[in-house]
């Protein structure tokens, strides 16, 4: 088991998530090679910790493979951020976070870690809408919804690179700025739901009256393959989205705050919304209920409980796409990127599986846990905080903060 | 009739606001077949759900045997000697009926873990001492036929004789029936009467039962508990409930 | 079709059903004795870890196939196996001494895992047994001093009574008997009232607190042994690979470990065997197939997770009952030949009825 790192990276700087892509050369063996790849001493590659206590430039080098040019890409990327050299900040921290750092007092510190943690939060509140919705329409369990985040990331690439080099041919358009990005951001939600209804129909309807582990296992399956063909599709290299709220930053009063984040936050909320009105005011809301509840009764008084599902699949595919272009500016685009979508789980399950606005909030508690823990907590606590919290969620509200569950009858 | 073998007093339960048992009493006799029989909704059920402990009671309290049983944890009532049926068959679906019925042996266990993975000469004892208890009641009830089939196989019915074959193979002293009849065609539920006659008369256990089957309940009961909206409207033998006003009533409307 | 005639109730609680199993195992009782005779080093190995695999496939059945819990974190109970029994080793502990210590450890880890446990079922407990195996890793990584933090620490060579096991005939022979002794344990607990409980919490939850099962004991205790099954694989782990390091075990381990047990069939130990193996071999496989198949195609990067996954998909949707049912329906294909009706084995499916009541 070779061990590949994923980089979440968050405004430039490279996070390194450490990741194992099971035997990625085919060995068993476990190479143990690590060693300071860290380019000109910078915090790219040994941020897994947080900043105030430095570790002394240990980084993780992949063994042999590609792993090793993710390294250099990071390098490479971070650099784009024209970042002087700074005391390694806490993981999740932005390139501009390191300027705020220095001359912010605590509210202002607070307010910048919040806007942090609420952003990151909406990624994981967004792929955890995913799971929810394929949950409460089908009681199914997609473990496959961070892939198919990253696989949306990764057509949301080709596309607009597709219609980068097709718009200036087209009259008007050609001009428009981020018009290539327009066109691909609708034009990727449009494939990924149908890669969600043909996922559906093809592997998911046979499953359909089988227990939901056998449905589970099947959705981890998934998960590998689609990071296989990302991979042989995309290549293992991390990508950068040429994304127009990639790198700019307001300031208000010292406050920071990068365009990403404001994308990924309205992203959010007008996705949420347009799901709101879509149940609220559509009838296949209430028969998804239906279909939820009992899908033979359902099938009986004739909800056409196959199209139901296959919307579903194709909404959640959908949302997991805009969530991958959403924070592809801030992470960058790689066949692993789709392991955050663990952390939406548990996001999901924190907010109470079942529950669309669970979903969001959990991922939110989450998202802003993360940094702060990051700063206040041991080192390399933040990266479990997530799942700190969910254990004390268990144990204390086993039901989530949106209860859905209830008691079998006899 | 002796002392009371089960004694409720009091009982009450709601959900979500609705009383579903309200202020219910009642005392089933060791050697007695005591049937509770209402319209659907009437809070037959939950009265078993409360005794079996997996509902919590509000108020009231519950002796069986001389043991009080308002708290105790649900497998506590099992270990007591009180065993049930569910009104849809709640099986082992993919184990055989014989599993089944060494599964509701747990109670009489002597081994522990260790001799259980070792295997030693007790644990051997045992399993040869339950598969014997087993097949009496397998013979009891006519199921030598199922034996080896797995339960996800089952007709209806047969289903239904597993799970009293299961409650029996508890040994308990109470067994509580839920609707034993539903689903049953009428020469099965003659059967039946024989078997709740049987189960009472040689094999000294006394049975509890939730039943619409008024057929079945005026063959086999002693006393009848007649509820309506989660309340007694009376308790007495089959006929005198069978012409009670109230009873009448609850069925029939006004 | 062989009918056996039962007279005493000794039959039923036999390990063998009759003298032609007894054959038939007792066959690959001496081919897998003198495997070591035929086979080279580097496929000794690799059967040493199959019977490794298989061995924490037994815990894991015993949780997931039998008790119905799924956990995705038995990567932690396999970690925790190899640290504690290297760290035993490091100071002094013999070799005898510290894999019991070692299983026992686990055990008492699994259980106050499962403690918490007892309050969620299905999905919730899949991702808290998640999360349970990133805080056991970033503890790992972080308790520096114990397990050596990223650095890893070296595992001593295995000796039992100044008898060095470290060639790969002993390991071999020292993998497969712990493996046999497992399979025996776990039989035993299946024909015995412990397993029967795990059974009837699988079932029915409800109807096991009726039949006076303690849900809460038998949960835990599933959970113990299953993670004494693992750990116990984990401390044999440990000198397979030598040199333990954070990285050795991840969610994906855990995965892997759950893949294991559905390919080879849940609910069966037949299946924890052929899944080990199916684990075990597929990576050679893949290599050998490597060399064959055009060379962009072995370049794919993740080309072997992908096609474990692929495997996995193919097999839920085909074969839920994964090697082992396969298997149970070719040999009554050939029993009963002509006769085999294809509906014998057709289940009947159970369309979805929420639990989720609102």
């Amino acid at each position: 088991m070779c061990r590949v790192t994923n980089r979440v990276m968050f405004g430039g700087i490279g996070v390194r998530v450490a990741t194992d892509v099971y035997g990625c050369e085919g060995g068993t063996s476990s190479p143990f090679v690590r060693g300071g790849v860290a380019e000109d001493g910078q915090d790219a590659t040994e941020n897994d910790d947080a900043g105030a206590r430095p570790r002394g430039g240990r980084a993780w080098s992949s063994g042999p493979g590609p792993g090793s040019e993710h390294a250099i890409e990071v390098s490479t990327h971070s650099r784009h951020s024209a970042r002087p050299l700074a005391p390694t900040k806490p993981r999740i921290m932005p390139a501009w976070y390191s300027r705020a750092w220095h001359d912010a007092g605590t509210t202002l510190e607070t307010l910048q870690l919040l806007i942090i943690g609420v952003s990151q939060g909406c990624v994981y509140g967004l792929i955890a809408l995913g799971f929810v919705l394929i949950y409460k329409a089908t009681e199914m369990v997609n473990f496959a919804q961070g892939d198919m985040m990253m696989f949306g990331a990764f057509v949301a690439f080709s596309l607009i690179d597709a219609f980068e080099w097709l718009l200036p041919y087209v009259p008007l358009l050609g001009d428009l700025p981020g018009a290539a990005f327009a066109f691909a951001f609708v034009g990727t939600l449009i494939v990924m739901a149908g890669f969600g209804i043909a996922l559906e129909r093809g592997v998911l309807r046979p499953m359909i009256g089988e227990p939901p582990f056998a449905v589970l296992m099947l959705t981890i399956g998934l998960g590998f393959v689609l990071r296989a063909v990302a991979g042989a599709i995309w290549g293992n290299q991390p990508r950068a989205l040429d994304s127009p709220f990639a790198g700019g930053t307001f300031d208000i009063g010292g406050l920071i705050i990068g365009y990403e984040n404001v994308a990924i936050v309205a992203g959010t909320a007008l996705l949420c919304a347009a799901l709101f009105l879509f149940f609220r005011f559509t009838r296949i809301g209430v028969a998804m209920q239906a279909a939820s509840q009992n899908q033979l009764a359902a099938f009986y008084v004739g909800i056409p409980v196959k199209r139901v599902f296959s919307l579903v699949w194709a909404i959640s595919a959908a949302i997991a796409a805009a969530a991958g272009i959403l924070v592809a500016p801030v992470t960058l685009i790689d066949p692993l990127m789709g392991f955050i979508g663990i952390k939406a789980f548990v996001a999901a399950i924190v907010g109470g599986f079942g529950s669309l606005p669970g979903a969001i909030a959990g991922g939110l508690l989450i998202g802003i846990a993360e940094p702060f823990v990051a700063l206040h907590l041991p080192p390399g606590l933040s990266e479990v905080s997530a799942f700190v919290i969910l254990l004390i969620m268990l144990v204390v509200r086993p039901e989530g903060i949106f209860a859905t569950l209830q008691q079998k009858k006899v | 009739m002796s002392e009371a073998l089960f004694e409720a007093r009091d009982l009450s339960v709601s959900f979500g606001g609705i009383k579903a048992v309200r202020d219910v009493s009642f005392a089933v006799h060791a050697g007695e077949v005591f049937s509770i029989i209402g319209p659907n909704g009437a809070g037959k059920t939950t009265i078993f759900n409360l005794v079996s402990r997996f509902y919590e009671t509000e108020s009231g309290s519950m002796t069986f045997d001389g043991v009080e049983i308002t708290n105790v944890p649900p497998h506590r009532t099992a270990q007591l000697g009180i065993a049930r049926t569910f009104q849809n068959t709640e099986l082992f679906e993919h184990e055989t009926v014989l599993t089944n019925l060494l599964i509701a042996h747990h109670v009489h266990r002597r081994t522990n873990l260790v001799t259980d993975l070792l295997f030693l000469p007790g644990a051997r004892r045992q399993e040869l001492d339950f598969r014997r208890r087993v097949e009496d009641v397998i013979d009891l009830l006519d199921l030598q036929g199922y034996r080896e089939q797995p339960i996800g196989g089952l007709p209806y019915g047969a289903r239904k004789m597993v799970e009293i074959a299961r409650a029996l193979c508890l040994e308990p002293k109470l067994l509580l029936l839920d609707e034993p009849s539903s689903g049953l065609n009428p020469e099965e539920t003659e059967d039946l009467s024989f078997w709740i006659e049987d189960i009472v008369a040689d094999l000294g256990i006394t049975v509890a039962m939730v039943e619409h089957d008024m057929n079945l309940v005026a063959t086999v009961s002693n006393r009848v508990l007649a509820m309506a909206d989660g309340a007694v409207l009376a308790t007495g033998d089959p006929t005198e409930i069978q012409n009670h006003p109230d009873v009448l009533r609850a069925y029939l409307g006004d | 079709m062989r009918f056996v005639l039962k007279t005493n109730y000794a039959q039923d609680v036999n390990l063998f059903l009759h003298n032609g199993q007894r054959f038939w195992y007792g066959l690959l009782a001496v081919a897998v004795l003198l495997a070591p005779l035929m086979l080279d080093t580097f496929y000794l190995g690799e059967f040493a870890f199959v019977y490794i695999w298989a061995i924490a496939g037994v815990g894991l059945m015993i949780l997931v196939g039998y008790t119905g819990l799924v956990s995705l974190g038995h990567a932690a109970f396999l970690a925790i196996g190899a640290y504690a029994h290297a760290w035993f080793l490091t100071q002094g502990v013999p070799f005898v001494v510290s894999v019991p210590l070692a299983t026992a450890f686990c055990a008492v880890i699994g259980y106050i895992v499962g403690l918490p446990a007892l309050r969620m079922t299905g999905i919730y407990l899949a991702v808290a047994t998640l999360a349970f195996e990133r805080i056991a890793a970033w503890v790992i990584e972080h308790w520096e001093s114990v397990t050596g933090g990223h650095f890893g620490m070296r595992v001593p060579d295995p000796t039992v009574f100044g008898m060095s096991l470290d060639g790969p005939v002993p390991f071999y022979y020292l993998c497969l008997g712990i493996l046999a002794l497992s399979l025996f344990a776990a039989l035993n607990l299946l024909r015995s009232p412990t397993g029967r409980a795990f059974i009837a919490v699988r079932d029915s939850e409800v109807s096991a607190e009726s039949m006076g099962i303690n849900l809460a004991r038998t949960k835990c205790t599933a959970f113990a042994l299953s993670a004494a099954f693992t750990g116990l694989a984990g401390s044999l782990f440990a000198h397979r690979i030598g040199y333990l390091a954070p990285d050795a075990f991840t969610v994906q381990t855990s995965i892997q470990l759950l893949l294991m047990v559905v390919v080879g069939g849940l609910g069966s130990l037949q299946g924890v065997v052929y899944g080990a193996i199916f684990l075990g071999l597929l990576p050679q496989a893949i290599a050998i197939g490597r060399d064959v198949l055009p060379q962009w195609i072995g370049e794919i990067p993740g080309l072997e997770p992908g096609i474990f996954g692929a495997i996995l998909v193919l097999f839920l949707v085909f074969e839920p009952l994964g090697i082992h049912g396969r298997w149970v329906k070719v040999r009554a294909w050939f029993d009963q030949f002509p006769l085999y009706r294809r509906a014998t084995y057709k289940r009947q499916r159970s369309y979805l009825r929420t639990e989720r009541v609102r």
